[in-house]
Formats: structure tokens, sequence, C-alpha cells
């Protein structure tokens, strides 16, 4: 993606010809263009099966497929947009940015870091061929709970793939943790760094965290399956409930990590298009690290009705309400950095509002959640399903499409086009209401989630939201078409691209040269 | 570039933390288990107890509570499984005694496992076997019926709050072998 | 194709007939405790709002008023603590005043203890209907069991071959008939993998977890008739294993356990009666549908890979008794549960009967029929 403009400080090759280029390459900007073609890839594949499982429920009755089908979609569904769309895209944007952004000329370890992508496409190689075998796609939810999922037809493929997906996370973030603390641009403290940049950092000492608690769920899995051990059943001496413990326990941290990075983008791109600095820029970086140190002992308000004594269900309500209070503090922050602005509403700016805007939507469900008897009617319904959408999809993808609209110009040297930006913004923002809120309603009547048919009076809102979705999916097509066209045309972008966009990345010309700050630059308090 | 940044004492170091996590996850599995009787979460009870193996000793302080027993069939086993008595009032820390009747209705030799489930689960700490079923893999024979008792006390310590126990096994088939020279018991 | 369409055009319309999507939120329910959770849920739901519109109005005009155009000269601030202190504070007392009620009602939640006059219900879950074991009605030597299927018929759900009738999906052959004004509490189980037993009416939700019990205690204020649902993924009919609740006054509770004994005592006499090919053929085509074609298919193809077809089986055409062993054994290690405890010995000939007289497994096979008495013999190990 970035134009092959020799660096004449030093004596370099520049990058090969080719596949090889892609398939060796060390270079950060390179890997991040892997990674986020990737994820692209995977938001499209992700999204067609959610536009089949939207089309299964645009009616009650089984229209198109029996239930084993549709259940497959619902786990496939999930296990790409989360593992194969939001992780790797956040992953791509930390390979562009997090070295230009303090400095440094690549990341620490350039091999591993081109391991850590190429292991992904393998990793979903093995997951996807599932669907060409006898028994099928995992059909289990993204949850996989035990026991459904211990006598499930080929697990085995499943649990490689995470395994696999998990050690490339890890790997990413050891990369990501040593770049940050050792290639700072001398002069740069940390409470200096962008907070994109801080966002990461938080962000790789989750997946170094939970990674290896996903790692243990699956093994256990692996072995209650095909080597007689009962972790997970009751027959043996095990628990079904223990799965769970331990799935939350990296399921809770999984999405923070899911939604930092989108707050650090976030902080960027509305600063830059207020024109103003980020308002309480120190508080901004305590409430990250407060909320993913907080994001581990609230793992069992997913668990709210297995059956957990008094005492626990009361510790983890208390424990989920009190994250709402550093979340609560980012927005207003957000908020006091547009008030007295000077705003203008490119595109980036149009996603990164609507981010604040739906995202809270989105907490503001998760709070009414977290307060438990209230929890025992949403627990499992589409009331949840309608939760984690608006936290995932205005929220972390949106911050994604306004990243790449941010700084695409940075990588391709191109502005994108900007009335093109704007229409696929509006048919997106209409998509995704029109698509999730209904769901708030048929959860609340009670409509159960991983349902392939429902009850009647469910109907009218799942055509509505069916509606909405498929207008979702086709817009993307046209962010498709936009990122290809801006790769190859548009007009020419400056090295700061926006007025009023500050920090180091800004300072290199558009399209980043292959190599940045070979030698570092002097950054002053 | 110097040379040896690499420290021989942190690769030792590391490489002592692998495999010490290594043999930390079979630790965990004594460890779980001590986890679950001190804490009595999820209504586990292990093992028989043998502190009080003399019977109806009176103590102070004790109490009435009554004590509902389930019965629950795994995977819709081929064996009709009942408790011979759905309820007794007991005095904590006096020694009680009921059974469990299991019927094989297949031709078939069944080897059985039965886990039990009380409920409310911080009360399980206190619900102390004496003997029971559950400590041992069961066979029976083909269409053999037998009585499985179960002696039991609950101990004074158990909650102020807590009035009604209930004590739940489920059973488990684990094998089921047809064999030709099997005599056919009723 | 005609039929889709006009199917198509009718669920359009029916849109502006039916009231239902006006139901946009939980119901208050028929027990205190319910009521108690819709209250918990729209005060915090009314925070939320609240919390919305000040925090979207306040951005909103900040968006407007401060737009470019209209403010060429950005403020230069960075911080203020005071303000971020208060806003850290503020939602805090927000919280904890939430969370007071929220923790004495889910204390409540938490009484399981049994009160005077109160009766215990054993559900347990399986793939995929419900079983429910009145506790404190014995019939014999053991409670008051049945189970309870959908009884939506496959036609209505597949490919909308007929249309819906108006309880589709939550419509099953034996309803949970309780008392009003009666403490119930609910030992809820699993036969083999998580479900979970859901009544919005009542806000009861406990998972089914074999191995372990969870308890739900209700109370329910009102008669009537209460929907619910499986609310835990589990395999392929996750969607069609409804629940039915029929809360009746407490004479009207008594008739119905009187009648359900009578109907076990006529059990008896029905196994012992002379039953003809075609009665059981009859009754037999009934369990199946509801029952059997779910997973075996209407037309007992079964699904390749997953069920096997019982039009043509060996099995069914050539050997009686080793189908009653399947059915009454179940087949370890398979989906293929044992009936024994879900058919009594009359429905369990009927449906033998009907597979091995259907699509034409008479006319290929032995044509052999299973009378109730053949079942009784098998159960004592004299077939």
């Amino acid at each position: 993606m970035s134009a092959v403009i020799e660096n004449h400080e030093h004596d370099h090759h520049g990058p090969q010809k080719g596949i090889l280029r892609w398939l060796f390459t060390t270079n950060h900007k390179d890997i991040g263009t892997l990674y986020l073609w990737f994820s692209f890839l995977m938001f499209l594949t992700g999204g067609a099966m959610a536009m089949g499982i939207r089309a299964e429920l645009f009616e009650p009755g089984l229209q198109l497929m029996d239930p084993i089908r549709y259940n497959q979609l619902v786990t496939m569904h999930g296990l790409i947009m989360i593992f194969g769309a939001v992780m790797p895209a956040f992953v791509g944007l930390a390979n562009w940015l997090i070295p230009m952004q303090i400095g440094a000329p690549d990341m620490a370890l350039p091999r591993m870091n081109n391991l850590s992508f190429w292991l992904l496409p393998s990793a979903f190689i093995i997951l996807l061929s599932t669907a060409f075998m006898e028994g099928g796609m995992p059909g289990f939810g993204w949850t996989f709970y035990a026991p459904l999922s211990t006598n499930y037809p080929n697990i085995a493929y499943f649990v490689f793939a995470v395994h696999i997906m998990g050690i490339s996370s890890i790997m990413g973030s050891i990369n990501v943790i040593v770049t940050i603390m050792n290639m700072r641009a001398p002069g740069m403290t940390l409470m200096q760094m962008p907070l994109f940049v801080w966002s990461w950092l938080i962000t790789a000492y989750l997946l170094i965290a939970v990674m290896p608690v996903l790692a243990g769920a699956v093994t256990m899995l692996l072995m209650d399956a095909y080597f007689g051990t009962s972790f997970f059943d009751a027959a043996g001496g095990g628990d079904p409930v223990l799965f769970q413990h331990v799935f939350w326990f990296f399921g809770h941290p999984e999405v923070y990590i899911m939604i930092l990075p989108a707050f650090g983008i976030t902080s960027h791109i509305i600063s830059t298009f207020s024109r103003k600095p980020l308002f309480g820029h120190s508080s901004m970086v305590y409430a990250m690290v407060s909320i993913a140190v907080l994001s581990f002992v609230v793992w069992a308000h997913h668990m709210f009705t297995v059956g957990m004594p008094l005492a626990a269900e009361l510790f983890f309500m208390w424990a989920t309400m009190i994250i709402a209070i550093p979340t609560g503090v980012k927005v207003f922050n957000w908020v006091a950095t547009i008030f007295k602005g000077s705003i203008t509403y490119e595109t980036p700016m149009l996603f990164a509002i609507a981010f604040v805007v739906l995202f809270t939507i989105g907490g503001l469900s998760g709070l009414m959640l977290a307060i438990t008897p209230a929890d025992f009617q949403y627990h499992d319904t589409y009331f949840v399903v309608a939760h984690f959408h608006y936290v995932l999809v205005p929220g972390a993808i949106f911050s994604i499409m306004a990243a790449v609209y941010y700084w695409l110009p940075k990588w391709t040297g191109n502005m994108y086009d900007e009335k093109m930006g704007k229409l696929h913004f509006w048919l997106s923002f209409i998509g995704v209401n029109v698509t999730f809120f209904p769901q708030h309603f048929v959860g609340l009547a009670g409509m159960p989630r991983r349902y392939a048919d429902y009850a009647l009076q469910f109907a009218e809102w799942n055509a509505v939201s069916s509606i909405g979705a498929f207008l979702f999916g086709l817009s993307q097509l046209l962010f498709l078409y936009i990122v290809i066209k801006a790769v190859f045309a548009g007009k020419k972008a400056t090295a700061q691209v926006w007025d009023g966009a500050e920090g180091l990345e800004w300072t290199v010309d558009s399209p980043a040269p292959y190599h940045t700050f070979e030698t570092p630059p002097k950054v002053n308090g | 570039m110097a040379k040896n940044n690499f420290s021989s004492k942190i690769f030792l170091y590391l490489v002592s933390a692998v495999i010490f996590m290594f043999f930390f996850s079979f630790m965990l599995v004594p460890l779980y288990n001590v986890f679950c009787e001190v804490t009595g979460l999820n209504g586990k009870i292990y093992g028989p107890s043998s502190f009080f193996v003399k019977d109806d000793v009176e103590k102070k302080d004790s109490r009435e509570i009554r004590i509902k027993f389930l019965s629950q069939v795994n995977e819709s086993a081929p064996v009709n499984f009942f408790p011979s008595s759905n309820e007794v009032r007991v005095w904590t820390d006096k020694v009680s005694k009921t059974s469990y009747i299991a019927e094989n209705t297949t031709d078939k030799q069944l080897t059985l496992t039965i886990i039990p489930s009380v409920s409310p689960g911080l009360a399980a700490e206190n619900v102390k076997k004496i003997q029971c079923f559950c400590f041992e893999e069961q066979i029976l024979k083909p269409y053999e019926r037998q009585e499985w008792p179960v002696r039991f006390y609950v101990s004074s310590e158990v909650g102020d709050n807590v009035n009604d126990i209930y004590l739940s096994y489920t059973l488990f088939e684990t094998d089921r072998v047809l064999t030709d020279n099997m005599n056919h018991g009723k | 194709m005609r039929n889709k369409l006009g199917l198509f055009l009718l669920s359009i319309t029916s849109f502006y007939t039916s009231a239902d999507w006006l139901d946009v939120n939980m119901p208050v329910g028929v027990t205190d405790i319910s009521k108690e959770v819709f209250d918990l849920h729209m005060a915090i739901f009314f925070v939320t709002v609240a919390i919305g519109v000040i925090v979207f109005g306040f951005m909103f005009y900040s968006m407007w008023r401060y737009r470019r155009s209209n403010n060429k000269k950005p403020a230069k601030f960075k911080e203020n603590h005071k303000l971020e202190i208060l806003w850290t504070v503020i939602p805090t007392l927000i919280l904890v005043a939430m969370a007071v009620p929220a923790s004495i009602t889910l204390k409540k939640i938490y009484d399981h203890e049994a009160e005077e006059g109160g009766m215990d219900i054993q559900v347990v879950g399986w793939q995929w209907k419900w079983q429910y074991k009145y506790l404190d009605e014995q019939v014999g030597n053991k409670p008051l069991s049945f189970f309870a299927n959908l009884t939506t018929p496959p036609d209505q759900y597949e490919y909308n071959r007929v249309e819906k009738g108006e309880n589709y999906l939550l419509e099953v052959d034996e309803e949970v008939v309780v008392p009003v004004n009666t403490p119930i509490r609910f030992l809820i189980t699993s036969n083999d993998v998580i479900h979970s037993w859901y009544m919005s009416d009542f806000a009861v939700k406990q998972d089914a977890i074999p191995g372990f019990i969870n308890v739900a205690k209700t109370t329910i204020n009102e008669p009537g008739i209460y929907r619910g649902n499986c609310t835990e993924l589990c395999g392929e009919r996750h969607a069609y294993m409804p629940i039915v609740v029929r809360a009746v006054t407490k004479e009207e509770y008594d008739e119905w356990v009187a009648e359900k004994r009578e109907a076990m005592e006529q059990l008896a006499f029905l196994t012992e009666k002379e039953w003809t090919a075609d009665e059981l053929y009859a009754q037999g085509e009934e369990i199946y549908k509801t029952r059997c074609a779910a997973c075996h298919q209407v037309n007992g193809a079964g699904i390749t890979g997953f069920y096997p077809a019982l039009a043509g089986s060996e099995v069914v055409m050539n050997d009686k008794t080793g189908q009653i062993e399947i059915l009454m054994e179940g087949i370890r290690g398979s989906q293929m549960q044992s009936f024994a405890e879900q058919l009594n010995e009359v429905d369990m000939a009927a449906v033998i009967t009907f597979t091995r007289l259907a699509w034409n497994n008479d006319k290929q096979g032995d044509g052999t029929i299973v009378v109730p008495k053949d079942i009784v013999d098998y159960k004592k190990g004299d077939l």
C-alpha cells in the first residue's frame, strides 16, 4: 500500500517484488496492510453469514435453512467477526501507527511480527475447512459451552484454530509492549505518548493475561472430548459451570480488548476535528487503566443464571456497575473536547461522533444488564444481542472505519472521495440503528438468543431488523470501493492531511515512506 | 551494537518458570479439590466423613432441619432410580439413614457413577456422609434391583438461615455390557 | 410459489393488524418478585435515558454551536479538575442508589426456603423438551411426572407449508398446572446439556445443568396461561422446547392431579385391552409427529449424517425386538434417547407399530406390529 520511496540515508534494498514481498515482509507498514486487508475480507465473510442469519429471521418459520445450519452460521459469524475482523483490524492499525506515533523505525521484533500475521490466515483456513467436512462447522455458539461442545463433530479443528489465533495475538502483544517500552523517541515519556499508543499498551497486557486462559479452556475441552477427562462432566467429578468461569475469565477482558483501541482512536479523531487538545489527557489514561484492571473481576456477570451463591452475584453486580464510572469519564471528556472547539464534519469525525453516541447507548444497556435481578429477564435474550452489537458494530467497527478514513491518506498518499465517504457513513449509521435498535424490543418482550425460529409476536421487529441488516451489509461494499479507489486515485494528500492533526505520524510525507524515523525525532515535552 | 545483552540468568529463570507452570497444572487437581471442600462451592461433597462414626450423638444447640431427596438419571440411562423416602426431618449432629433404589431395566450389565449435589450450595460442606453409594462405582446386573443406603448427618455449623436442604443424586451410566452367561434375575 | 408470495404479503399486512409490534417492554408479570424486577428495570432504564438525554443533549448542542463556520477560534483548555471530580462522584452516587434496591430484590429472589403450604416441582431439561416431576404428588413410589413436547406441527414451521397457529412455537402437549398463591420451588436440572428454564411472567430464569440442582422459587398471584422458552443453546431444536404453565385455583389444581392419577390407573386397563393395528397406527402417528418427526422427519427419511432413516430401515422392517430395545434403552453415545420414561406402554407400542406399518415398511418387511403387552413383557424380561 505504501509507495516505495527510497530513504537515502541508508543503504537499502527496496521491498521484494510481487507476492514474495507480502510473504516475507518484516516492515510494519506492510504487515499493517496485510492485517487490515485480512480483517476486511473476514468482515465481509462474517457479514455474509450475518446476512444469512437475518434472511432466515426475516419471518417466523424456517424458510432457508434447517436449525443445524443456522446454529453453524451464528457460531461462525461470532468467531469470524471477533477473531477475524475486529481483533486483526486493531492489530493492523497498531502495526501501522505505533512505530510512527512514537518515532520508532519499526516494531521491536519484525520477524515475529510477520509470523503473527501469517498464523491468522492459517488458523482461519483450518476453522473454515470444517464447512467441507462431514459434521460441518461448529454450531455451539462462539462461547462453546460444555457439555454441548464436548460432543460436537470436528471440534479438534476448532480447538486447533483457536490455539493458533491465540499464539498470534500473544506474540503480537509482546511485540507491542516491547516496542512501546523500549523504542520511544528520546524525550517522549509514557504520559506524553499519544492515546492510541496508550490504548494498545494496555490492550497488549490484557491479551497476554487472558489468551492463555482461552487456550486452557479449549485444551480442557479437547481433553474431555478425546482423552477421557472430566473437567466439565459431572459424572467424573467435574462441573459444566467450570467451563463458563474459565471461558468468561478470558471472555470479559476480551471485550475490553476489542474496545480499548477504539477509545484511543476516538480521542485522536475528536481532538483533531475539534481543533482542540483532548480534554483531560491523563484522566483518559487512568480511565483506560482502571477499565482494564476492573475487567478482570467482573466475568461472572455473564453467568448470573447458573446458580452462583448470593454473595458472588452481589459482588459481580457491584463490580460491573463500577466499571461504568471510568467509561463514563471518557465519554464526558470527549464531549468536553468538542465543547468550544471549532468543528468540521469530515467522514472520520462523523464516524467518531457516531461512535461516542452509539457506544454510549450500548454501554447504558450494559448498565441495565448489570442489575442482576433485571438480568434474570434479559439474560440470553435479544436484549443482550442488541447490547453487544451496539458496542461492537457502531462501537468497535465504526471506530475502525473512522481510523481507516482518518489515516488512509497517510498510507496511500491520496484523499479518499469525501462525498462517497459521507454516503457510506449515513447508510451505515441508518443501517446499524434499524438493525439493532428493534432487537432491544424483542429481547425485552422475551425472544431468546440463538433461535432459528420464533413465536409470532416477535415477527414485526425482526422483519425491520433484517431490512436494516441488508442495508448495512450492502453499504460495506461501498466502503470496499472507496478504499480501493483511494489506493490508486484521489486528490494528493499533504503531510499533515487534516487541519488540527497532531502527532509524529503527521510530520512524515503522505504516503509515508517505506522506512520512517530511522533517526529518532526530537521530542520536547 | 553491544554483544550479549542477553542474560543467561534471565533465560534460566524463564525456563524454570515454564517448567514450574507445567507441573503446577498437575498440582491444580488436588488444589481444586481442597478449595471446593473448604468452601463447599457448587454443592460439591467429597468422600466419606469419618470424624463422627458414633451413632445418635445429641449435641448442644442441635436443631431440626428438613432434608428432601431428589433423584435424576443422566442421558436417559435405562435405570429406575429413586429415593426410598422423599424427605426426612433430622436433628443436626445426629446420624440419619436413608436409601435409594436402583432398578436395571435392561438385559445388560450396567456400570454406574452417582454424583451428589446439595442445594443450597453453601450448606454442602455441612452435609457429612459417612456411608454413601456415591463414593464408588456401582454395578447392576441385568434386571437387578438394589437398595443403596446412605448414612449422613448435618453438622450444627450449618448456617442459621438454612432450614431446608435438597440432597440430589444424578446417576450416570459409564458402561453397558451384554454378557452371554448372565443370570436374568428379577 | 404463489403460496409463498401470498404469505409474504400476508406477513406485511399483518404488521398493521396485530398489536404485537407495540410490545416493546418487559412484562410486569404476575408475581410479587416480577413486579419488583419490572420496577428495577424501569428505574435503571429511566436513569440511563436521563444520562443519555443530558450527555447527548449537551453534545449535540456543542456540535451545532461550535461548528467551524460558527466558531473560528477553538478554546485551548485541557482540563478542569473540579469538573472531573464532580462527574466521577455524581455517577458513583447514582450507581450506589441503584445498587441498593437491586441488592434487596436479589436477596429476596435468593430466599429459597420452603414455606407452609408450598410445593416442589423438579424440572428436567432434555434435548429437546422439558420434563416435570411433582415431588409432592406421589403415584406409587414415584412422583407424578410427565414430558411436555412442542405440538406445533412441522408443516407450520418448515418452509411455510401451512399458515401458523396463534400459539406458534409456544404450545405443548402437557401444561404445568399449578395453584395460585402457593409458593412453588422449581428444582431445575438437565438430562444432557445445559438448558435454561425461563418464564418472563414470573421473572424466573435458571440454567438447567446436568448433575446439579438450581432452585427458583415463585408465587403466582393471578390465574392464567403463561408461556416461556428454553434460553440456553442446547443444540438443533433449542427454539422448539417451550414451556406452558397454567395457574389455577387450588380446587382446580386438585382436580387436575386427581385426573392425572386416574389416567395412570386407566393406563393399566388400556395396557390389558385388545388393540387393532389400525388403532395403534392412528395413535402412533400422532405420537410420531410430536416426538420423532423432528429428527426422523415426517416422511421417515431422517437427515443423512445425523438421524437415520426409519423408512426402509432393516431394524424397523424386520427386527421387532431390536426396535423395542432401541426405544427402551436408547443408543448410548448417540442422540437417540431412551424413551422408556417418556412413553407409557400404550404409546410406546403405538409409535413402534406406526413406524413398522408406515412408508411401505409393512410391504417390504415382516409387517409385524407391537402391542402394549409386548412392552410390559419386555420390561419384565420376558420378551
